[in-house]
């Protein structure tokens, strides 16, 4: 048996990445400043974006099995753990009450007032970030849980008053999700309305803190949009925090796909990884002049602005899932198509199981996450930091440009890598699935198939929207 | 649960009650900015850049649509309630992004009432009855026209003339019987509205007219050249505004360019009194006193998304406000007028990324915000047409529809 070094697939996608970042470079036509344009053709930065992926996939393939890595970074004593816990909680929960105090009486400037600045990017996106980095954060800055264990904590005991429904499982999230960031982060000015940002948080927390009061702390894990997409997000995360029994906490490395071969709890959490990728790309894709097409086109048979943004969002999000479940269904039929695995030959998986018992869906949709994460750094890093320096503005302190050391096409090229990298990451998890799903090699290869057939779409999408102007 | 936690549960239930309440109700107060109607009028395009002309209650705009469409065409409006009135259809083989320009509304034919005038890419000015949308006369022009007729006494001739430019830079001055008075050539192309004015002083209007290679040239009411002045070489005029800025007589003509330059001229002899960067894209379009402290302030925006007052004397900076976060292409250039009838004058900021601003002239800060999510190209149009007191705001979006906008007395939602 040979045994190939996981650094291989790292080194070649690595690779060709820094070949389609060496081939770009911003430009401009017409006087109009696009976003960024490529010198060499961007079917050929898709088409290398693509076979990367393909590539990536063959390469992971091969190996004997999915890379696996583990080990401790360092440990943080109670002590200090806790405190940092403490400041990082209360911190937090003080910017909160300032988005609500700051929303309502300060100024309707949407750039001057805190409400609009912070919490649409440095907290909605900015958490986002810092989970795919280092794991979910959310446990303890949400301020509604802050909020709700501190009336615990008068209480003396937990205070619920009833099991949380299994059968609720995480749709309220997803349902969160969707009206938080679908309709109201996309659709609506809310972002630009210090007001209504204040009044939609305000709205936000009040049914989540209602909530815990009536279903206890596990509907803070299960209905809070926030803790179902931070907790996705850090699946990807290289460098995954614990809190071991001692209080101590510790910092544990992995390889970025190992959190993502975990099955989804349940259908709406599968459903809420397709929405969020949808959702990313659908933010992008909103800001171009060929959404503002299909936008005309369709307003000029429906009444109404509100109507004809959320037709398109919804017809978009409907079209992701309803690929994406067919391809589960595909991935599965061919997966399952023997149960019972050759007694011998090379193609014999010992390891596989023939599926776990989770459903297809269940187990393929968390190897989507690290495309999500993915387009969540190349959408939405350069936002959150060009957000947190203007903070200072808000006390009198000149504004700070926290990439003023970047030049455009390395930008460019840092979001096409993380795009590609994600990609990367998810056929590494994804190969890592259908090898337990499937019984053998061969099955599992084409099992593999169609799933790699979608992540080599939506690469060539997503680098489409990137390249699109932001305006005609 | 114990008293204790029960007084907490309700406190911060109250407290995020009242902060929903308090946001859905629009803070703490101010005038709003709402939507009466959005017009029918939508184009195949999104690229409408020509604001739309208001006058006896009727609502005028120039619609553009896809090359070789049937889209194109100068549109009728109520004003009340944005109903279609008429249409004038440009024919599908001169439909283009430029159809039809800014429509003017005056009496151009000294016959006692007024037309509807409009240049086209028929190559004409077309003067059309206001009621009917009937054509009464047309004036050839040697290109398709960009910018809004003037209707003006400026030749010696008797009556009033109507004063065109075409995109190219021709300059026309039609008599009120429809012949050529006099023409010129600028030799550049001309984005910025020309204007009329007596802007040296000297009881006599004169028409300025800015080009795209950067030059002004004010021309004497009988086509004779007055001034000529490189406002901003290799630089492309786009926008402008006049009015008395320096109390010395003469007007002052700001003009702002793609590079993003505001330029105060002294009408007197065409010298730079002062000039500002913006960054880029700057467009001016409002010379007033907004702050009523006597002394006129330039408006101005940039592709920066930001809004500054500029002193008009001395160009100093008075505030600036950002309007628009998001990075767009351009900003069309705020209006200013007294939108809530209060006798003082409210500045409207139109933003690019389809949002329409109301700020407090003497401060930067913002009242409220209005928005599509289309973009806006060009100025908005104020006027009272319901005779209360306040102009309403009229924007043309890109997409063709034009949204009427009110501004809500103080303490309605937002």
């Amino acid at each position: 048996m040979r045994h190939r070094h996981p650094s291989r697939l790292l080194t070649a996608a690595a690779a060709v990445c820094v070949l389609l970042v060496v081939a770009v470079a911003p430009a401009a036509a017409h006087g109009v400043t696009t976003r960024f344009d490529a010198p060499v053709p961007l079917w050929a930065v898709s088409l290398g974006a693509g076979l990367t992926v393909v590539a990536s996939a063959a390469l992971v393939g091969r190996l004997d099995a999915t890379p696996h890595l583990t080990g401790r970074i360092g440990v943080l004593p109670p002590r200090p753990a806790a405190v940092g816990r403490g400041i990082a909680r209360i911190g937090f929960f003080v910017a909160f009450v300032a988005v609500l105090l700051h929303g309502l009486v300060g100024p309707r400037v949407p750039t001057g007032n805190f409400a609009t600045l912070f919490t649409w990017s440095v907290w909605l996106k900015g958490v986002g970030l810092v989970a795919i980095v280092v794991g979910s954060p959310w446990a303890v800055l949400s301020p509604w849980r802050t909020a709700y264990d501190a009336v615990c904590r008068l209480e003396g005991a937990e205070i619920g008053a009833r099991p949380y429904p299994a059968w609720l499982g995480r749709w309220p999230a997803l349902v969160g999700f969707l009206l938080l960031v679908g309709v109201a982060e996309n659709l609506t000015r809310i972002p630009q309305r210090p007001t209504a940002t204040a009044a939609v948080v305000a709205a936000y927390a009040l049914v989540l803190f209602a909530g815990g009061l009536a279903f206890g702390r596990s509907w803070f894990d299960h209905a809070d949009a926030f803790a179902v997409l931070y907790g996705l997000l850090g699946r990807v995360a290289p460098a995954s925090v614990r809190r071991d029994d001692d209080g101590s906490v510790a910092v544990v490395r992995r390889y970025p796909w190992e959190g993502c071969t975990v099955p989804a709890a349940d259908g709406a959490a599968a459903a809420f990884v397709v929405a969020a990728i949808y959702t990313v790309t659908f933010d992008g894709f909103a800001e171009s002049p060929a959404y503002r097409g299909f936008y005309a086109d369709l307003r000029a048979v429906v009444a109404g602005d509100a109507a004809t943004g959320l037709l398109l969002y919804a017809a978009g999000l409907l079209g992701f899932l309803v690929a994406f479940r067919g391809v589960a269904a595909l991935v599965g039929r061919i997966a399952r198509r023997s149960q019972r695995p050759p007694a011998t030959g090379r193609d014999a998986r010992p390891e596989s199981d023939g599926g776990s018992g989770a459903p297809v869906t269940a187990l393929l949709a968390p190897t989507l996450v690290p495309i999500a994460a993915g387009y969540e750094i190349a959408h939405n890093a350069a936002y959150v930091l060009a957000s947190a320096g203007r903070l200072p503005r808000l006390v009198g302190a000149d504004a700070v440009d926290p990439l003023w050391w970047l030049p455009l096409p390395v930008f460019w090229g840092v979001q096409v890598v993380c795009l590609v990298g994600g990609h990367v990451v998810a056929v590494a998890a994804a190969d890592a699935v259908v090898r337990r799903l499937a019984p053998t090699g061969r099955l599992a290869a084409a099992a593999h198939a169609p799933h790699l057939g979608l992540m080599v779409a939506y690469t060539v999408v997503s680098l489409w929207v990137i390249s699109l102007p932001v305006a005609a | 649960m114990k008293p204790t936690t029960l007084a907490a549960v309700v406190t911060v239930t109250l407290a995020l009650g009242v902060v929903v309440a308090l946001g859905l109700a629009g803070g703490s107060g101010g005038a709003a900015l709402d939507a009466t109607w959005t017009s029918d009028t939508g184009a195949g395009i999104a690229a409408n850049h020509h604001a739309v002309a208001v006058a006896d209650g009727r609502v005028y705009a120039p619609i553009s649509g896809a090359d070789g469409t049937s889209d194109c065409a100068l549109r009728a409006l109520s004003a009340g309630n944005g109903t279609p009135l008429w249409s004038y259809g440009v024919p599908a083989a001169n439909c283009t992004v430029h159809s039809v320009a800014d429509p003017t509304v005056a009496d151009a034919d000294g016959d006692g009432s007024r037309e509807v005038l409009a240049a086209t890419t028929e190559r004409e000015v077309t003067a059309l009855d206001p009621g009917s949308g009937a054509v009464r006369s047309r004036f050839r022009l040697a290109d398709y026209g960009y910018t809004k007729p003037v209707v003006a006494d400026l030749s010696p001739a008797p009556g009033r003339e109507t004063v065109a430019v075409d995109v190219t830079g021709t300059v026309f001055v039609f008599g009120s019987n429809g012949t050529t008075l006099w023409r010129a050539a600028l030799d550049e192309y001309v984005w910025a509205q020309p204007t009329v004015a007596d802007f040296d002083a000297d009881d006599e209007p004169e028409l300025l007219v800015a080009g795209r290679a950067g030059d002004a040239v004010l021309f004497a009411g009988d086509g004779t050249v007055e001034w000529t002045r490189t406002v901003a070489a290799d630089d492309a005029i786009t926008w402008g505004a006049h009015g008395q800025a320096a109390d010395d007589g003469a007007l002052e003509a700001v003009l702002s360019t793609v590079d993003g330059d505001v330029v105060a001229l002294d009408g007197h002899d065409g010298s730079v009194e002062w000039r500002e960067n913006v960054g880029g894209f700057a467009a001016v379009h409002a010379l007033g006193d907004g702050d009523g402290d006597g002394a006129p302030e330039v408006y101005a925006a940039g592709a920066d998304g930001t809004v500054r007052a500029f002193d008009a004397a001395s160009g100093a900076t008075e505030w600036e406000t950002e309007v628009v976060a998001e990075r767009v292409q351009m900003m069309p250039p705020p209006n200013l007028g007294d939108l809530d009838g209060d006798g003082g004058a409210e500045l409207l900021a139109a933003g690019n990324d389809g949002s329409v601003t109301l700020i407090d002239p003497a401060t930067g800060d913002v009242v409220s915000t209005y928005a599509r999510d289309v973009p806006i190209f060009t100025h908005a149009t104020l006027a009272d047409v319901d005779g209360d007191g306040a102009a309403e705001a009229f924007v043309m979006y890109a997409d063709g529809r034009v949204v009427r906008l009110d501004v809500a007395p103080a303490g309605g939602p937002e």
